[in-house]
């Protein structure tokens, strides 16, 4: 079976984990385009490189990212989501006028 | 004749129940009050098996996560593990097990089946809420890294596996933490499973300890 390293949990089968997509960078919600948007949640580049995604180690929950070829499927690197995200994003509503 | 009636313990006696009381019903188990609820203490027939499989869901267990889990857990007096993925007694009987770098559950001390907090005691932190969501199941005796073996992929033997231990993974196929229980004697891999899953994972162990003579037990085979 295929293997993949958890950086919490080390390695394991590939059937314990969840593939949760590339990791993108998000445009403003509130101030992008439509078009912008619905770039970020429905498409991925789908290329064959070195690519970075989300994935998830499902018995314990954990959310981590990968570097993998789509071409050779080799996983090359595994690291904790702090590595890239060290603030936590905060979502604001813009104000919206209640009618009477 | 009412007075014996009314001194049986049944599952049904309480609102909380495991999820495995019908199984253990129908199996002829006694049943003691323990943390309000009926907790199976010796099956008819049980003598003293090798190998235990004892069902401590009932049993009182939270879990709380966050940036402050483990200032708020040492004011509480509880025992904070140094890393992810190991387990610790408290004074008061309770384990601790750290499961990430900021969560942690904490699971009743066996004998009296409760904690000394909740997760509502911790303010400043998420709770996690894992009583009736997960099935707690004790596997307590002799080659119980064999056993383990015949379901799981992760090398649970003594030197890879040592006390104070934590494994999440994957058990007969479904999502599993597997915790060696540290500063007891003898080997106890306390299993937390998917309650909807737990009938299937009583009779997938069962299963694999056959073999080994192992039995479904209740809480009398620890004390």
């Amino acid at each position: 079976m295929k293997m993949m390293n958890c950086p919490l949990n080390g390695l394991r089968n590939i059937s314990e984990f969840v593939h949760g997509g590339e990791v993108k960078e998000m445009p403003d919600p509130n101030s992008c385009s439509d078009k912008e948007w619905a770039d970020y949640v429905f498409f991925s580049d789908n290329a064959i490189s070195v690519v970075t995604e989300w994935w998830l180690h499902a018995p314990s929950g954990y959310w981590f990212i990968a570097e993998r070829h789509t071409g050779s499927d080799e996983i090359l690197k595994t690291y904790d989501p702090s590595v890239l995200f060290s603030e936590r994003v905060e979502f604001s509503a813009p104000a919206t006028e209640v009618k009477a | 004749m009412e007075e014996i009636t009314k001194n049986i313990i049944t599952p049904e006696t309480y609102l909380a129940r495991s999820p495995l009381y019908r199984v253990h019903e129908a199996a002829g188990a006694h049943f003691e009050a323990c943390a309000s609820a009926a907790q199976v203490v010796s099956y008819g027939d049980q003598s003293e098996p090798l190998t235990a499989l004892i069902d401590l869901s009932v049993q009182h267990r939270f879990g709380i996560r966050g940036a402050n889990a483990i200032a708020a857990l040492s004011a509480a007096g509880l025992s904070v593990p140094e890393k992810p993925n190991q387990c610790l007694n408290s004074a008061n009987g309770e384990t601790v097990l750290r499961l990430g770098k900021t969560e942690f559950w904490v699971l009743g001390a066996m004998e009296s089946g409760t904690c000394s907090a909740d997760s509502s005691a911790f303010a400043d932190c998420y709770p996690v809420y894992c009583q009736d969501s997960h099935a707690c199941l004790l596997l307590s005796g002799e080659h119980l890294p064999d056993i383990m073996a015949k379901l799981c992929g992760v090398d649970l033997s003594e030197s890879a596996f040592p006390k104070g231990s934590i494994a999440q993974t994957s058990v007969a196929r479904i999502n599993a933490i597997i915790s060696h229980l540290p500063d007891k004697e003898g080997t106890h891999f306390v299993i937390l499973c998917d309650s909807a899953a737990a009938e299937y994972l009583w009779a997938c162990l069962l299963d694999a300890m056959d073999e080994f003579g192992g039995k479904a037990a209740g809480l009398n085979y620890l004390f």
